[in-house]
């Protein structure tokens, strides 16, 4: 569906996107994770069809965005990170007038309007402004528009920043659906449990370039151990403790406010810990994420 | 979407809605202000003719104001007024409806960037967008003119394109000027208070620029409203070849006013279509 090999883009001297490979298969659904400014949203422009290529190869739906831009955004849905509904216009309003920029008839677009307001579980608001709608209401508005042409790929970029958790769950689930329908999604997060719940794949970006490549499970294989230990000692006193712990766990990782230690198994270090008369204020134990993966690799957290 | 029967994608045309597609959005959006615009549409027009045709207009024609110009007051200004307030109309839309609610706060037009429609069918339909409304803004004017006994031809309908055009003029820069501007800033007072004002004042709406000092009437020439008022006096009141030479233009001089008028709006055409394709594509 998305192939792209070199695939870069510069403003001014500035290079966001380094020179990556990536490609995505039909129904697959495809994740984007790293943190802010790491050129996520810049690769989506391009797979969008709107920012052109500096260098390297794009294909989506086989054809070069270059010459091809209309016809590859005509089979595309987008959601972008800054909702860019008209929030003067009714939330029925929006989704209309975004069919007519397909080129789809009035007539058919009527009932597609009521199947996709109840979707997105908006169907009594259909006539309400969107300007009062709460954030979560709006982003699945933005979501039912996009899905307005029936779109082959579906690209979301940060669906879910900025939401409650409870509009997140709601948003998660919408997009479970429309996976399980077959459509393919592109997504770029910041959250790994995002990341963990809606992509089979996904590569982590950092500084514009592609820095591992596998699914949430292969990732955690190999770029993190089977469980973390955080322990807790105080501010000053993390870095002291990492030197005296070093020997316990695979790899130690010193945060501003607690040491991590990957490990294994998580209870067995935390005794080894105690055995050695070491105090943390408080610890804990939990499975890898891929947060320890974006940590492993580049030494930084995804969220700041 | 267990419930979905409804299936586009087979209807979706690759090159999209195109032009049509977003006059349709700019119709849609615009019907919530029509009531508030075209009564004001109504007003203002009123008031001018009352206070400056008929109030000043009485008094200048009581002076030998009419023998001189060699037709009432109202209905020298009437062509002017039409032209201005087309100008204004246009202005006002090329700003801030394209810096605030399409690139900056709402980004609307980034929305559609994401669909076929590219993004000089984007600007094109701005811009035919601004000519209608120019366009109407005129029509309305030219009924209250005629309420007020101010036609004295039938030539005068032709000021409806003529001052269409002279608001495409000043209208086209401008919105390629918006589509460029990060922030506001006091560009749009500016313009309105540094631009459309003094145009409106010194563009021979009120009085021939021929009363002005010489290096005024040169400026006059950069003004698009000056050579909109010429060409609308020249239709409105031509046919009645005036011995005072009010409303008589040469062939090649309203070849030239019109030249004036062409130009700028062709090239502020193309300058908007170049900045909306450069802002949508970064």
């Amino acid at each position: 569906m998305i192939a792209a090999l070199g695939l870069t883009k510069s403003f001014g001297g500035f290079t966001a996107v380094d020179a990556v490979d990536f490609s995505v298969a039909r129904g697959e659904s495809f994740g984007f994770l790293g943190p802010n400014g790491a050129g996520k949203s810049s690769t989506m422009r391009m797979i969008g069809a709107v920012s052109p290529v500096t260098a390297g190869s794009l294909r989506i739906l086989g054809k070069d965005p270059a010459t091809d831009g209309p016809a590859i955004r005509s089979r595309l849905g987008v959601v972008p990170q800054q909702d860019n509904l008209d929030v003067e216009l009714s939330v029925w309003e929006n989704l209309y007038v975004y069919g007519r920029y397909f080129g789809i008839p009035g007539r058919v677009l009527r009932p597609k309007i009521d199947e996709l307001l109840d979707f997105a579980q908006l169907t009594d608001r259909a006539r309400s402004k969107v300007e009062p709608l709460s954030g979560g209401m709006k982003r699945r508005l933005t979501i039912a528009r996009s899905l307005i042409n029936d779109p082959e790929i579906l690209l979301l970029d940060e669906p879910t920043t900025g939401l409650d958790p409870q509009a997140r769950h709601i948003l998660w689930d919408r997009l479970y659906r429309l996976k399980h329908q077959g459509v393919t999604l592109v997504l770029t997060t910041h959250y790994m449990d995002e990341a963990e719940q809606l992509c089979d794949r996904l590569v982590v970006m950092d500084h514009g370039r592609i820095v591992a490549e596998g699914s949430p499970q292969q990732l955690i294989a190999e770029h993190a151990s089977r469980e973390v230990a955080e322990l807790r000692f105080g501010i000053d006193q993390n870095e002291v403790m990492a030197e005296k712990v070093a020997d316990l766990a695979d790899r130690v990782e010193v945060l501003a406010d607690r040491l991590l230690l990957y490990v294994d198994d998580g209870e067995t270090a935390l005794r080894a810990v105690s055995q050695r008369g070491l105090q943390p204020i408080s610890s804990l134990v939990r499975r890898a994420s891929l947060e320890d993966v974006f940590l492993t690799l580049t030494g930084r957290s995804l969220v700041d | 979407m267990s419930t979905e029967q409804t299936r586009t994608a087979h209807l979706v045309k690759p090159a999209g809605g195109g032009i049509r597609a977003v006059l349709t959005y700019n119709l849609i959006a615009d019907r919530r202000y029509i009531k508030v615009s075209l009564l004001s549409q109504l007003i203002a027009p009123v008031l001018y003719l009352l206070a400056l045709g008929v109030g000043l207009g009485g008094v200048i024609n009581a002076h030998g104001g009419a023998d001189s110009l060699g037709t009432s007051y109202l209905s020298f200004i009437a062509p002017a007024l039409i032209a201005a307030t087309a100008l204004q109309v246009g202005v006002g839309d090329a700003t801030y409806p394209i810096l605030h609610g399409g690139f900056k706060y709402q980004r609307i037009y980034f929305g559609i960037g994401a669909t076929p429609v590219t993004a000089g069918q984007l600007a094109r339909s701005i811009l035919t967008w601004i000519a209608y409304k120019a366009a109407g803004a005129s029509a309305i004017y030219l009924a209250v003119v005629a309420c007020f006994g101010g036609i004295r031809s039938v030539g005068a309908l032709l000021c409806l394109p003529i001052a269409t055009l002279g608001a495409l003029a000043l209208a086209t820069p401008i919105a390629a000027f918006s589509a460029t501007l990060q922030d506001e800033g006091n560009s749009f007072n500016m313009i309105f208070r540094f631009v459309v004002t003094p145009m409106f004042l010194f563009s021979g709406t009120f009085y021939p620029i021929s009363t002005l000092p010489h290096w005024v009437r040169l400026l006059a020439w950069l003004s698009p409203l000056w050579h909109a008022t010429e060409l609308a006096r020249w239709v409105s009141l031509g046919p009645l070849q005036l011995t005072t030479g009010v409303g008589s233009l040469s062939a090649p001089m309203a070849v030239v006013h019109l030249l004036f008028l062409l130009v700028p709006a062709l090239i502020g055409a193309r300058l908007t279509i170049w900045r909306f394709a450069v802002r949508l594509s970064r």
